[in-house]
């Protein structure tokens, strides 16, 4: 019987991009597999790019916040209209929903579309949001231990939507009219350039835009090269950025081609654009990632709140700047004053790894404020990111190697192909005291999780003691939460121990207590495993080198 | 048989007294004129009404332009020669009523003289005769009306269509039962301060739920910037500064959405918000209590708002149509009756108020010329507010050294003055040669009981009567329509008192806001229409529900019938069952879009 699945995503360009690997792995899990996918209709076109679709099913998402927002409409309207739309979604029958689009709004969907197997945000019995499946949960809270992150979003997307499997590159379908339009476009300057270099200056948030004086330094750098010329992309409402990069290119003497593409390309042509290019200079934006699926190199300023192990370009052929600065990357919600994360990025040095990229110059040497990653593909088939220059703290990057294994032989159950840390943790110490220090409270607080399961199970409840003793619970708990988070050792555990007991996805009080249990018990087993890791003498691991996969050239192809 | 015989006994079938009063009519308004593709189409004293090319696409491109809500009534007004009601018919779902309004007998047996119909003509009702019978033919027709306007065949009878669109208003106010939320965005400071307070006031007397965002608490910071001599500066900080309250603005509204923003003269809404609000569904409208000459920020936010309210007829309402606006119409001022009303004065405070002759009001240059000429006469005379610097001549009757005058004084000097003189305001000299509007002092004298002698506008006569208001058409007939208003104190108790019931009856700011509201209300049917009709209280809504949605339309049967219901009440009532009660498809739809409903992001 033909599996049938349904994703759900639809918030932004690039996360639809990102989906690609997914789709691969669901055809690797089940060869015959039909997917379809629920998009906001102004990405409809960007879901069209991807391959292995049955169908792509579009709401104006936009609309309807607006109607049921003001009210113009009377809910039963409103009701009506969205029932109708989703009518063809229920009588599908799906085995599998996939909600990718982490918001209370699309986990309600996914609910009242329903599915035996429902990962990510999904509605719990009580309609709050619940989260279905280890990885998406990582992901969803993420921004508590994003230090010690190490898995692209590309890669939680496809192991929460499906599971482990061999690494699949992003990729996206090239337009015939889109490439020849490109075409015409290029050719309409000219001059004969070799080497076309796209420019993404603008971005949807200025907080992840590097300044664009810096993007048009960078050019007139990089336009000393005779056979360059630039293409700058980007929409109509980045037209400022954009102009101000042109301007600044001029008055710094840039002297190559340059064509201004923004605001007048189709999602086709920008691809086709693309397409024809050698690189691309961005911002961690939409672009980049097409840019990627079109497999052309990428160097990635990571500046802002953007942190490019999440959401950086996929997989082998791609470089990422990022500030090194204390702040960086700051978090989501930050309205930052300064921006001066922004400023440890200079247009010379990206100018010179430019060159790199497109083999006209050696790997520059660096200055003391940014750390620069080669992209690549790791040995469980993950996107990964390698540092070629800069320091990252010792403890940060002993934890972030910990957990990445950690969680993936947690969350696969399968044993890692990379290889642990040769070294002992920074803290080893004192990490191994503090966790000896744990095995009392987290026991305690599993036995009392117990005596409350036992209340439950009591008859009359008794109401106001399984109260009292609930709130000792949380008491107790909340006392032991800010310490366990404040370790490394124990921080990313803790979070995870905290959605575990959030997620409300059963009914009655004898089941919800004895989750909490469970809880506790996945919560003492992680930190007990963790010890144990952290106990063992260091192996010392012979370092192996593995081919990377080739990466198709679609401006050689 | 011609057409013109084939088309009326058609007609009769349906409606056989309108087609014997076709038959009577006799024609002969419209010229019929043979359109490039061979159809007819007509003209009227030089203008086509009609397309002169091809009057079959053209009355389908105007046909596709229109909105229609499932349910609604279609009332079109406009005859011609009917084809933009063909194609209506052809557009809409044959069961949507369509009602077409005759203003003119003859036009329509013109139009029936010139083609013969098709089959489409037995879905139009047909409202004609004199205006309330056509205003309630319409209103039986059905419920929610949608208006519709082929505008070069309506243009031929404007005047009877504004008042049936009057009485169609009229209905729907008297009618309305459901409670709107509006946002009120008032001005930083200036004379729509008050009115702003007022209007607030009305609208929370007819049951509204209002919020006022009061943008005076950023008064004082404003008047800083006008203290810088720069004039650069002073006007590119004041700018700004205005653009900042807009952003405030905005994300007050993205807190709680309201049904309507009603902005009034001054609020610091500047356009790319009013467009973003338009994108996200809002409804905005302006009552824009200026003298459109003075005043002309209108032209830069005309297109912004979808409704604007206006205190002048023509040419103010073309000008603004002209600069992009939508809608436009006439709203005059008013009195609250709650703040100005007869008051019972102490001898102390007739002492200090009271004079033959007082005026209250700033140094307008009319003002300034005009007055001097009522000094060295038998009768006391006071003046009373500011900005009467340099007005030497003024000095010994100048009121307070000048200073501004607050409402509670204002109000004192109205009641205990013996004829309030009421001087509309102009830079020139003499009076108003364009004096149309009325100005609220007059509504708020005539709201005391106060006895005013005031100059003569152009929309006054539609607002009060000679028997209401005693009126100089020019500066010399002052000093002797004062001394003989002085001489009769029983005429000016009677006028005064006249005035006051007609303000009473008619022009206080809840009569005002009920027309506003009611306007909007019929201009937007499946909107604020349908809330002022109660449709979306909770009995109406679990009646449309109960068939699609059943277990909704039990949720919503806990409510009190005639309580509003929203998606926010109704989630919350779902909520409310807490983890034990299981969730319908139906609940978590609900809850769903209760969740979209609550999103704040994407608006500031």
């Amino acid at each position: 019987v033909t599996k049938q699945v349904l994703i759900i995503n639809v918030t932004r360009m690039g996360d639809l991009i990102q989906t690609g690997p997914l789709l691969s792995r669901l055809r690797e899990e089940w060869p015959d597999v039909a997917i379809d996918l629920v998009v906001d209709r102004s990405f409809a076109p960007t879901a069209a790019l991807l391959t292995g679709l049955r169908q792509v099913i579009s709401c104006d998402f936009t609309r309807l916040l607006d109607e049921c927002r003001t009210q113009s409409k009377s809910l039963v309207a409103l009701m009506q209209e969205m029932t109708a739309w989703a009518a063809p979604l229920r009588e599908t029958g799906y085995d599998r929903i996939v909600n990718l689009t982490f918001n209370r709004q699309t986990g309600l969907l996914a609910s009242y579309i329903g599915a035996p197997d429902l990962r990510g945000i999904t509605a719990g019995p009580d309609g709050s949001p619940i989260v279905q499946n280890p990885w998406l949960s990582y992901f969803t809270d993420l921004h508590r231990h994003r230090r010690f992150n190490r898995f692209n979003l590309v890669d939680l997307y496809a192991m929460g939507g499906s599971g482990p499997g061999a690494f699949s590159p992003l990729s996206v379908t090239v337009p015939a009219d889109g490439r020849a339009w490109a075409d015409v476009f290029l050719r309409s300057q000219g001059q004969i350039v070799r080497r076309w270099i796209a420019v993404q200056a603008g971005a949807s948030d200025i907080m992840k835009a590097w300044r664009p004086e810096y993007f048009g330094r960078t050019m007139a750098r990089l336009s000393l090269h005779s056979d360059v010329g630039f293409v700058m992309i980007g929409t109509a409402a980045e037209a400022e950025s954009i102009e101000l990069a042109k301007s600044t290119y001029r008055a710094s003497g840039g002297v190559a081609p340059i064509l201004d593409a923004s605001g007048q390309t189709t999602l086709h042509q920008l691809v086709g654009l693309l397409s024809r290019c050698q690189l691309l200079l961005t911002n961690d934006t939409g672009p980049m990632h097409l840019a990627v699926g079109v497999g052309i190199p990428v160097i990635d300023l990571s500046v802002g709140h953007v942190d490019h192990h999440e959401t950086g370009p996929y997989g082998p052929g791609h470089w990422v700047i990022q500030p090194d600065l204390v702040c960086s990357p700051c978090g989501f919600d930050q309205i930052c004053a300064h921006h001066a994360c922004k400023d440890r990025l200079l247009p010379e040095e990206v100018a010179s790894l430019c060159l790199h990229a497109i083999g006209l110059g050696p790997f520059p040497s660096w200055s003391a404020g940014v750390r620069v990653y080669q992209s690549s593909a790791d040995f469980d088939g993950l996107g990964s990111f390698i540092l070629r220059a800069g320091h990252v703290d010792a403890g940060v990057a002993w934890y972030a190697a910990f957990w990445r294994r950690f969680w993936y032989e947690d969350f696969t159950g399968k044993p890692s192909q990379l290889a642990p840390n040769s070294e002992p943790a920074p803290d080893h110490d004192h990490a191994l005291a503090w966790m000896k220090e744990a095995v009392q409270p987290l026991r305690r607080l599993e036995q009392h999780a117990r005596h409350i399961v036992a209340l439950t199970r009591r008859h009359p409840l008794p109401v106001s003691i399984l109260q009292r003793e609930q709130a000792l619970l949380r008491q107790e708990r909340e006392q032991l939460l800010p310490r366990m988070m404040a370790h490394s050792v124990t921080g990313p555990a803790t979070v995870a121990m905290i959605r575990d007991i959030h997620n409300d996805d059963v009914v009655g009080l004898t089941m919800l207590a004895d989750r909490q249990v469970k809880a506790y018990q996945r919560w003492q087993q992680r930190i007990a495993l963790t010890r144990k890791y952290l106990s063992a003498a260091p192996v010392q691991i012979e370092k192996r080198q593995r081919p990377l996969p080739m990466m198709q050239s679609a401006a050689a192809g | 048989m011609n057409s013109f015989e084939a088309n009326v006994s058609r007609l009769a079938q349906s409606d056989a007294a309108l087609a014997a009063a076709i038959r009577q009519s006799g024609g002969g308004i419209l010229e019929i004129v043979p359109a490039r593709t061979g159809m007819p189409s007509a003209r009227t004293n030089g203008r086509w009404i009609h397309s002169a090319y091809d009057p079959i696409k053209e009355a389908q491109a105007w046909a596709e332009s229109q909105s229609y809500q499932e349910g609604e009534t279609l009332v079109v007004f406009g005859v011609g020669l009917l084809y933009h009601v063909e194609a209506l018919c052809a557009r809409l779902p044959r069961t949507a009523p369509v009602v077409l309004v005759v203003s003119n007998l003859s036009v329509l047996a013109d139009a029936a003289a010139a083609r013969t119909w098709g089959d489409w003509i037995e879905r139009v009702s047909w409202a004609w005769g004199a205006t309330e019978g056509i205003s309630e033919q319409i209103a039986d027709a059905g419920h929610p009306l949608r208006l519709v306007t082929y505008v070069p065949a309506a243009a031929l009878h404007a005047d009877d269509h504004r008042a049936i669109e009057t009485a169609l208003q009229r209905r729907a106010a008297a009618q309305a039962g459901g409670q709107l939320r509006i946002v009120v965005v008032g001005p930083i400071y200036g004379g729509s301060l008050p009115i702003t307070r007022y209007a607030v006031s009305a609208l929370e007397s007819l049951g509204h739920d209002v919020r006022w965002l009061d943008h005076s608490v950023h008064a004082t910071s404003y008047h800083q910037l006008e203290l810088l001599k720069n004039s650069q500066h002073r006007l590119a900080l004041q700018s700004k500064y205005a653009e900042m309250l807009s952003r405030v603005t905005m994300a007050q509204l993205a807190e709680d959405p309201p049904d309507l923003v009603l902005s009034l003269a001054q609020a610091p809404l500047i356009l790319p918000a009013l467009e973003h609000l338009r994108r996200k569904k809002f409804l905005t409208a302006m009552w824009f209590v200026e003298n459109y000459r003075h005043l002309t920020y209108w032209q830069q936010l005309a297109a912004g708002y979808d409704f604007w309210f206006v205190i002048q007829r023509e040419p103010c309402i073309g000008a603004l149509k002209q600069a992009g606006a939508k809608e436009v119409r006439y709203l005059p001022m008013a009195a609250d009756p709650s703040v100005h009303h007869p008051l019972e004065l102490t001898q102390a405070e007739r002492e200090e108020y009271g004079s033959d002759v007082s005026f209250v009001g700033a140094g307008y240059a009319n003002r300034r010329e005009i007055f001097p000429r009522l000094l060295g006469h038998d009768w006391t005379f006071k003046l009373w507010g500011n900005e009467w610097d340099g007005a030497t001549e003024l000095t010994s009757v100048l009121q307070r050294n000048g200073a501004r005058i607050d409402t509670v004084t204002c109000q004192k000097v109205f009641n205990a003055s013996t004829v309030n003189l009421n001087l509309h305001s102009w830079a020139g000299t003499g009076l108003d040669p364009d004096g149309d509007f009325v100005n609220p002092r007059t509504f708020e004298l005539a709201a005391c009981g106060a006895f005013q002698l005031t100059d003569r506008r152009s929309l006054m006569s539609g607002l009060f009567s000679e028997s209401e208001l005693a009126t100089v058409s020019s500066p010399d007939e002052l000093p002797g329509k004062i001394a003989g208003w002085l001489r009769e104190p029983e005429q000016r108790m009677a006028m005064a008192a006249q005035a006051r019931r007609r303000v009473l009856a008619e022009h206080t700011y809840a009569h005002r806001m009920r027309d506003l509201l009611s306007q909007i209300g019929v201009a937007s049917p499946d909107r604020i229409g349908s809330i002022l009709r109660g449709a979306r209280q909770a009995e109406a809504l679990a009646a449309t529900a109960t068939d699609s949605f059943p277990s909704l339309a039990s949720t919503l049967r806990t409510f009190p019938s005639t309580q509003r219901v929203e998606l926010k009440q109704l989630a919350a009532q779902i909520r409310s069952r807490g983890s034990m009660g299981a969730l319908s498809r139906e609940d978590l739809m609900v809850l769903m879009l209760d969740e979209y409903r609550s999103e704040t992001k994407d608006l500031v």
